[in-house]
């Protein structure tokens, strides 16, 4: 316990949580100073995430009481490999996203802004790696809260009238959510008297026996809260407006890593918590299923009639959400594979896509994809990264959204459900149909008479291009992402 | 139907939070004013407080202060209470920050109705 | 093997047919290994698991890698001058190469994963030549190419899945493990079918070939029709040879759904060609029927009728890309795309004019032709098979195809020009050289004494029935 490794579990959340207060400093020349010290931490924060990684790899879960009290009374961190896998994912797309806004935000958002920025960056990833590492509910619901606060402010931070607007109703429906969450919690608490998972788990099977009301009650408001936040449709409504008035690296966090911690967070709970005839249980899982092909077409349709880039693409996350979610409901082994990667596959594509329209958007001045036309000759590594992450999302081999897609579709098979291999399929043909157009137009149509872009500094190219590689490389080489993953899937869905 | 009051008045925690949460509920989904929506927000958190600390409530019990004989029903559990004072704080800092958001909005439009808000803003752009 | 390497390399006018050169000697090197009937395979397992990306050459890929390899070495050198005209040329090569990467991915492939992606390659990859003009029509018709070729991938996804769901496996090695009665196999052949069908032109998927070759550059029509329709048949063969196995699927009566579709195919291009006034829609429209026959061919699942299908497969190959050639070099140099202002060409342009004739003769199936030896042999298989039914649809077709090739031709030597000719004003030599060959070989193929591509295709169809269980 004596050497600093063996703290890792939690330096992950501790060292953000600190820089974060740090950020603020009120010294005017500390304001750009604190994007680099954003930077920096998160830099940090990913060498701790491939530690731990290494350390899971080699010796399997790890257990971290905080503080040294062991559960039930302390709270504790489990870093399991579903849990090193995201923890590794999230902090580099984190520590990606900081450096392009070294370069980018500044014009955004103005100096001022610079520092709010930083801590409100920090304070997000802390609470989103906590959310993948705890292992105990109520520090959850603590964790949901400091994301949520921090994703709203990261939203509000531009300032106009848009997304003030957009932000005060993610928070009022992003609160809503917790509220559910918190009523789920008292329900559990109140049948079982643990908060801790693994006990909560253990204690719940007795406690369906005697008050299966309780349990079923909160069940169903576990996942509305968890899916209000994590935007399944029909109550996404939030997500389109919040994620296209945000600043593009907010953006890009945003649909990036923050909808997906939400999913995920549904997805450990529902199906590591409740004991196994409600786990299997086709009450939620119908409605589950539904709402994601809901999602999935209802968000394509939306993105196919969007000539907004971020809009358009705040419409695709809301389908990519049904992804996620239809292997949950599927609750085949092959589904949930398929969900977990989309979860890490879906973060990296949507993050590149952000910032690659994001800085054609500040090369061109364009917003608008109808007036795209030829953008990829003026700025030709952002477009070719929007290209390589819009194959991605159609699903287009040997990218990463094919293995997604793959895992999904043998999901559907092996649950008895072939509908939802179409759905799968069909979608795809949706994700073309508003994608493919746009490289279309990047590349293959002359150009419209405008400036030629200015030159990026590397740091502002390099995470398209590392983003760009991940796409091609999670799809080429999964076998790591299935290593880390398989096992834990199995174990759930064995149950 | 006596059993059903009788039955509502020994869960009258439960019966009380509920019908907090659903007016709580309510009000955030139905009502215009933007600040109506955040306090409706806090109704319907405060009825889930009561719920969480009422699982802890013991009755004659008392607060489980160690050098302090402990009532008929011995101590109450304090855990709920710990957690519920987290939760506290956390709609606090909710609560200051969406109506931050609304004074903003005030700044914006002049206004906090949702239909007057619409009207302002014009067609989508 | 070689051809994903290949595709990285610098490319612009040279390099593109060197490329395509190394890359047609290395097919020719692989000859050795699969003469025989035997497998030449190479396999990376780490890649993209659980399927890892295999490959894995037998006698029809070879066969098949060898005329796509041939072709894009002539077309190559062709685009030499005829790309001068052309914008874009970095990116027309480029995608040239990538394209051929694509074919010869796909039919190198050992298994459907690695065939599902190079298909996709090259599809994607021929997408920005069919659009390389950018005018609106060639949007349009790139479009409606690119709805069908994703909406044809995910029909191939759909097979493949399913095939993978029921035989745990997604090698092309095993032939016959699947049952081919129940439902979801069946399913699994009208997905494959419609997705492989989708690229050959099979009627009723055949909607984007005739929008989509006529408006690509002409280097790119001949590669379009010459090469890569035939992908989507070779696909088909893979799928009822390789995948399921002749036997079953006959005893099933699958193949009766292809027959029947090849038929339509056969005759609605034909009839379709003959109203068509633009020289390369006309042409888009023959190789729908063109690929009639080879459908036919390797639906009836006889030996011979698949010796003439794989024959067919390499002779129509080059008269196709040959009557692309031609008619490219045509609208270069006179800028004349409809039937009615070709009156006279032919004193303008008498090799051009030469080599387009041959071509066509060789597509009405007159002897001494390939193309009256790969009906031939078709015809006769049909008749093997007990189905002269064909036969007589394939006589039909021959009829037809005359119908809409003669005007052509006595439109360029007999009519009168329009307007004041210019004699002699011939495409130069880096041009001519590919045409002419073509045309050289649609004879080649029909007179020579020992007949290698008829003894390839024979050893082929061989190989591929010895490999699908017997039935021979």
């Amino acid at each position: 316990m004596t050497s600093p490794v063996s703290h890792l579990g939690v330096l992950v959340v501790i060292v953000p949580l600190l820089a974060a207060y740090c950020a603020e400093l009120p010294w005017q020349a500390w304001r750009r100073a604190s994007l680099r010290l954003a930077t920096v931490t998160a830099a940090a924060v990913f060498g701790f995430c491939v530690l731990l990684a290494a350390q899971v790899m080699q010796k399997g879960a790890l257990l971290y009481a905080i503080g040294g009290r062991p559960a039930p009374w302390g709270i504790e961190f489990l870093i399991d490999p579903v849990a090193a896998y995201l923890l590794l994912g999230l902090s580099g797309i984190f520590f990606l996203v900081a450096l392009f806004a070294e370069d980018e935000l500044e014009a955004e958002i103005g100096e001022a802004g610079l520092p709010h920025f930083s801590a409100l960056y920090l304070l997000l990833e802390a609470a989103l790696l906590g959310l993948v590492a705890t292992n105990d509910l109520f520090n959850t619901f603590v964790f949901l809260e400091i994301s949520a606060i921090a994703a709203v402010g990261l939203v509000a931070l531009k300032n106009d009238r848009l997304s003030i607007e957009a932000a005060y109703r993610y928070l009022i429906l992003s609160t809503l959510g917790s509220g559910a969450f918190l009523f789920a919690i008292a329900l559990l608490y109140a049948v079982t008297g643990h908060l801790n998972l693994e006990y909560l788990k253990q204690a719940l099977a007795p406690a369906l026996a005697s008050y299966p009301l309780s349990v079923a009650a909160a069940l169903a408001m576990l996942l509305l809260g968890l899916m209000v936040k994590a935007a399944l449709y029909p109550l996404h409504i939030w997500l389109p407006d919040a994620h296209a008035a945000a600043p593009t690296p907010s953006s890009a966090i945003l649909s990036g890593v923050v909808v997906e911690a939400y999913a995920l967070v549904l997805l450990k709970l529902v199906l590591h918590l409740f004991p196994a005839p409600v786990a299997a249980s086709s009450a939620w899982r119908l409605p589950v299923l539904w709402a994601s092909t809901a999602a999935i077409f209802a968000g394509s349709l939306a993105a196919i009639r969007e000539d907004d880039i971020k809009k358009m693409l705040a419409y695709s996350t809301v389908s990519q959400v049904g992804y996620l979610l239809l292997g949950v409901g599927l609750l085949s082994r092959s589904g949930l594979l398929g969900s977990l990667l989309h979860v890490l596959n879906h973060a990296v594509v949507k993050a590149m896509l952000f910032l690659a329209a994001g800085a054609i958007i500040r090369s061109t001045g364009r917003r608008r994809v109808s007036e795209w036309q030829g953008v990829g000759l003026q700025a030709p590594l952002p477009a070719a990264a929007f290209a390589v992450g819009a194959l991605s999302m159609v699903g287009i081999p040997p990218l990463n959204g094919f293995i997604s897609k793959w895992y999904l579709s043998l999901g559907a098979l092996e649950a008895r459900m072939p509908l939802y291999l179409w759905v799968v399929l069909l979608s795809s043909l949706l994700n073309a149909a508003y994608y493919i157009p746009v490289v279309v137009r990047c590349f293959l149509t002359p150009a419209r008479a405008g400036l030629k872009a200015p030159s990026r500094p590397a740091s502002a190219t390099a995470p398209l291009l590392v983003l760009a590689l991940a796409t091609l490389l999670m799809g080429l080489f999964p076998s790591v992402q299935l290593g880390l993953v398989g096992r834990t899937v199995a174990a759930w869905a064995a149950r | 139907m006596t059993e059903l009051l009788g039955k509502l008045y020994h869960n009258g925690f439960y019966a009380t939070a509920a019908i907090l949460f659903l007016t709580g509920f309510y009000i955030v989904l139905a009502d215009n004013h933007l600040i109506k929506k955040v306090i409706g927000i806090n109704v319907m958190e405060s009825a889930v407080f009561l719920i969480f600390v009422a699982t802890g409530y013991v009755e004659g019990g008392r607060a489980p202060i160690l050098t302090a004989p402990p009532g008929p029903g011995g101590y109450i559990n304090p855990v709920p209470s710990a957690l519920i004072l987290t939760g506290i704080v956390v709609s606090v800092s909710v609560t200051a920050f969406s109506l931050a958001l609304v004074s903003r909005i005030y700044q914006h439009y002049g206004t906090v109705d949702v239909d007057e808000l619409a009207r302002r803003r014009g067609p989508e752009p | 093997m070689a051809p994903a390497a290949r595709i990285s390399e610098r490319a612009r006018d040279q390099a593109a047919f060197w490329v395509s050169l190394a890359v047609l000697l290395l097919v020719c090197s692989l000859y050795p290994a699969v003469s025989g009937g035997g497998v030449a395979g190479v396999s990376f397992p780490s890649v993209m698991p659980p399927f890892g990306l295999s490959f894995r050459a037998d006698l029809l890929s070879f066969t098949l890698g060898l005329i796509t390899a041939l072709i894009w070495v002539l077309v190559s050198l062709y685009s030499w001058e005829y790309m001068l005209h052309e914008g874009d040329r970095t990116r027309f090569y480029a995608f040239l190469l990538l394209t051929l990467g694509g074919c010869l991915g796909t039919v190198m492939a050992g298994d459907l994963i690695t065939l599902y992606l190079f298909f996709e390659v090259m599809s994607l990859a021929a997408f920005v030549l069919v659009v390389h003009d950018g005018t609106p029509q060639a949007m349009r018709a790139g479009y409606l190419y690119l709805l069908m070729t994703i909406g044809g991938a995910l029909a191939l996804f759909f097979g493949i899945i399913v095939v993978y769901r029921l035989t745990g496996s997604v090698a092309l090695t095993v032939p016959g493990t699947l049952p081919a009665a129940s439902g979801l196999p069946f399913a699994a052949f009208l997905a494959l079918l419609a997705g492989f069908g989708m690229k050959a032109g099979m009627v009723p998927l055949h909607i984007w070939l005739p929008e989509a070759h006529p408006v690509a550059p002409s280097p790119a029509s001949a590669l379009l029709s010459g090469i890569m329709i035939k992908i989507g048949a070779y696909g088909l063969i893979r799928v009822i040879y390789n995948l399921f196995d002749p036997a079953s699927v006959g005893n099933a009566g699958w193949n009766q759904i292809v027959l029947v579709l090849g038929a339509i195919t056969t005759i609605w291009g034909s009839v379709l060609a003959i109203a068509q006034t633009d020289l390369k829609r006309r042409l888009a429209y023959s190789s729908i029927g063109q690929m009639g026959y080879v459908l036919i061919g390797l639906a009836l699942l006889s030996g011979r009728a698949l010796t003439g299908d794989v024959f067919h497969i390499l002779s129509h190959a080059v008269m196709k890309s040959c009557l692309f050639l031609t008619s490219g070099a045509i609208i270069l140099q006179t800028g004349r795309r409809t039937i009615e202002e070709l009156k006279g060409v032919a004193k303008e342009m008498p090799v051009t004019m030469g080599a387009f004739t041959a071509a066509a003769f060789a597509m009405i199936g007159l002897p001494p032709f390939n193309g009256f030896l790969s009906k031939w042999i078709i015809g006769l298989g049909a008749l093997d098979a007990g189905r002269a039914f064909y036969t007589v649809i394939l006589l039909l077709s021959s009829f037809l195809n005359a119908v809409y090739y003669f005007p052509i031709i006595v439109n360029a030597y007999f009519k009168p020009p329009a307007e004041e000719a210019i004699p002699r004003r011939e495409v130069g030599y880096t041009m001519l050289v590919p045409m002419v060959t073509l045309a050289v070989l649609t004879v080649l193929f029909d007179v020579l004494p020992r007949n290698l591509p008829l003894e390839l295709a024979q050893a082929t169809a061989a190989a591929v029935f010895k490999a699908g269980g017997g039935l021979l």
